[in-house]
C-alpha cells in the first residue's frame, strides 16, 4: 500500500520539528529540516511512515551538526541570543531556558538523547529499539538513565523555578 | 522476586510492558503490592520521568502550525536529480557534441546532394538577394575562388568538417579543387551553416551518410528550408485544437472518467478539447513560484490496451501509476484507464513522483 504522505506530514510535522529543533536548536532550521525530511521521504514507501521520518530527521540533523562545528561551534547559541525577542518565530520560546535546556541535554551520551528524545516525539520502546539500535528490553533502562541525567543537569535554580512554578 | 531495577519501573510507568524480555505487568503489579521500596522507587521515578518531560517541553517552539503539503511537493520538484551527474552527464555531453559534428558533416553532404536534385537556386536569389549573385557567379572550380577560400572560410572553419577541407585551400591554392568552392558558399551563403546543419541533424530522418556528393555553391542555403518543415506542423496541431475552459467535474463528465490531478497543489484551471472524437482535458496546477506543472489526459489508446496480453493492463491498475518517460520535461503514465501526462520545467524524476500521486479531483463545493 501506498503511504498517503500528507496524512502523515501533517500528523507527524509538529513533533518533527520538535525533535529536530532539540537537536539543530535553530526554529528556522528545525523547519526546514523537517520539510526537507519530507521531501526525501516521498520517494518510498516505508512500512513504519513515521518512523521512517523520524530517522530521516536524524541523520540529516547529524549532518547538520557535523557541517555546524565544521562552520562555527556555537553558531547556533549566538542566533538563538540574537534572536531573544527579535524574531516572532522564536516568541515562545525563553531563549535562556533553552541554552539551560541545550545544555543540560548536551551532557548525555548520544544513545541516551536520542531514545529521550525519541520518546518524547511519540515513539513506542520498539520503535526506539529499532531507531537506536538497543535492545528493546533496554530501552526502559537508557530511558531511566537519560530522564535522571537530564534533570541532575539542569542548574538547581531551573528546578527551584519549577517548583514555584508547581 | 526481587527489586525491580529502573528500567522495568520505566517502562512501567510508560505503558511499555511485554515489549521487551523483562516481566509483565501482572507480575510488576504483583510485587509493587507486597514491597514498599519498589513502590517508593516507582514514585520516584514517576517524579523525574515528569521533571524530564517538564524540561523538555521548555527546550522548543510550543506551536508548530505545518505550512502546507505542497510547500514539500514544491520543494521535491525544484530539487535537481540527487544522483550525482559526474562522468556520466559529461560523456552525455561529449557523446551529442560528437553525434552533432558527425550528423552535421553528413547533413552537409546531403544538402549538397540535394541541392543539384532541386535546382534550389532559385530559392537563393528570393531568400538572399545580396549574396545570390555572387554565389551563383562562382564557376564550379576555379583558381580564383580557391584562393579566395581563406579569407570567406574564415566563419566556415569555426566547424571542423568545413575547416577540415578549406585547411587545404591556402596551400594547395594553385590547384583546381573543388571542395573550397563549397566551403565558400557556406561560409557566405549562410553564416549560420553550422547551425542550420545541426538543425538538420536533428530533424527527424537523419541522412544515411550518403558519399559527399559533386559540390555547389548553394549548398548550406538549399539544407535550410528542408530542416525547418518540421516546426510549422507541431504549431498548427496546437492551434487546431480548441480549448474550452471548463470546471473540474465538467471535465470529468466529459472524459466519462476522474479527471486526474496532483493533490495540494493550487489548481489553475481545467479546460478540455474535442479533437477528432476524442476528449483530452487539461489542467494546470502550481508547483511553485513562477512554475507550474500541464497535465494533458485522455483516453488511452483501445488498440493498445487490446494489443496488450489481458493479465498486463490489469497489473498497471494495480500498481497504480506506472510511468514511462515520453521526452524531455514530459512523463505519462497510465491512470484509471486514461493517459496521463504531465509537463513541467524540472526534473524527469520529480515529474514521475509528482505523477504517481495523481488523484481524481473532488468534486467543486
Amino acid at each position: 500500500m501506498r503511504v498517503d504522505w500528507a496524512t502523515v506530514y501533517r500528523e507527524t510535522y509538529a513533533d518533527l520539528v520538535r525533535f529536530l529543533h532539540r537537536k539543530v536548536w535553530d526554529a528556522d532550521q528545525a523547519r526546514d529540516l523537517a520539510q526537507e525530511t519530507f521531501v526525501r521521504a516521498l520517494d518510498h514507501d516505508p512500512d513504519n511512515p513515521r518512523a521512517f521520518v523520524f530517522t530521516i530527521a536524524a541523520n540529516l540533523a547529524r549532518d547538520e551538526a557535523r557541517a555546524a562545528v565544521r562552520r562555527k561551534k556555537h553558531l547556533a547559541l549566538v542566533k538563538a541570543d540574537s534572536r531573544d525577542g527579535s524574531n516572532g518565530t522564536n516568541d515562545d520560546i525563553d531563549a535562556e531556558r533553552m541554552a539551560l535546556v541545550r545544555q543540560a541535554l548536551e551532557q548525555l551520551s548520544e544513545r541516551d538523547r536520542e531514545a529521550l528524545l525519541l520518546w518524547d516525539a511519540g515513539f513506542s520502546y520498539p520503535e526506539i529499539a529499532a531507531q537506536t539500535g538497543l535492545a528493546v528490553g533496554a530501552v526502559g533502562t537508557t530511558l531511566a538513565r537519560a530522564r535522571k541525567r537530564l534533570v541532575d543537569a539542569m542548574p538547581q535554580t531551573v528546578a527551584g523555578q519549577q517548583q514555584g512554578h508547581g | 522476586m526481587e527489586h525491580m531495577d529502573q528500567g522495568t519501573l520505566h517502562a512501567y510507568l510508560d505503558n511499555q510492558m511485554g515489549t521487551g524480555a523483562g516481566p509483565g505487568r501482572q507480575e510488576i503489579e504483583a510485587h509493587l503490592a507486597q514491597c514498599p521500596e519498589c513502590r517508593a522507587s516507582l514514585e520516584d521515578a514517576r517524579c523525574l520521568r515528569d521533571r524530564a518531560r517538564g524540561i523538555l517541553s521548555e527546550s522548543g517552539p510550543r506551536q508548530v502550525a505545518a505550512p502546507p503539503f505542497a510547500d514539500v511537493l514544491a520543494r521535491a520538484a525544484r530539487r535537481p536529480v540527487r544522483r550525482s551527474p559526474g562522468p556520466v552527464v559529461v560523456l552525455a555531453w561529449a557523446a551529442s557534441l560528437a553525434l552533432a559534428v558527425t550528423a552535421g558533416w553528413f547533413a552537409r553532404s546531403v544538402g549538397l546532394r540535394r541541392t543539384q536534385e532541386n535546382a534550389a537556386a532559385n530559392l537563393v536569389a528570393t531568400r538572399e538577394p545580396a549574396r545570390a549573385p555572387a554565389i551563383e557567379a562562382k564557376p564550379p572550380a576555379t583558381q580564383q575562388v580557391a584562393q579566395a577560400a581563406p579569407t570567406h572560410a574564415d566563419t566556415g572553419a569555426a566547424e571542423p568538417p568545413v575547416g577540415a577541407a578549406a585547411g587545404a585551400a591556402p596551400t594547395t591554392g594553385a590547384v583546381p579543387q573543388s571542395r573550397p568552392v563549397a566551403d565558400v558558399a557556406l561560409a557566405e551563403g549562410k553564416g549560420a551553416a553550422d547551425t542550420a546543419a545541426r538543425k538538420l541533424a536533428e530533424a527527424p530522418q537523419p541522412a544515411a551518410a550518403p558519399p559527399p556528393a559533386a559540390p555547389s555553391p548553394t549548398a548550406a542555403v538549399a539544407a535550410e528550408p528542408a530542416m525547418r518543415r518540421v516546426e510549422p506542423r507541431a504549431i498548427q496541431l496546437t492551434l487546431s485544437q480548441g480549448w474550452v475552459t471548463v470546471s473540474p467535474t465538467e471535465a470529468a463528465r466529459r472524459l466519462g472518467g476522474p479527471l486526474a490531478t496532483i493533490p495540494g497543489l493550487p489548481s489553475l484551471g481545467t479546460s478540455v478539447s474535442e479533437a477528432e472524437g476524442a476528449v483530452v482535458a487539461r489542467t494546470i496546477q502550481v508547483l511553485g513560484p513562477g512554475q507550474t506543472i500541464e497535465l494533458t489526459q485522455q483516453r488511452a489508446v483501445a488498440e493498445k490496451r487490446a494489443a496488450a496480453p489481458a493479465p498486463a493492463p490489469a497489473a498497471a491498475a494495480q500498481a497504480g501509476a506506472a510511468p514511462r518517460d515520453t521526452g524531455a520535461g514530459q512523463v505519462t503514465v497510465e491512470w484509471e484507464g486514461f493517459s496521463v501526462s504531465g509537463r513541467a520545467l524540472v526534473p524527469q524524476d520529480s515529474l514521475r513522483r509528482l505523477l504517481q500521486r495523481l488523484t481524481a479531483a473532488p468534486p467543486l463545493r
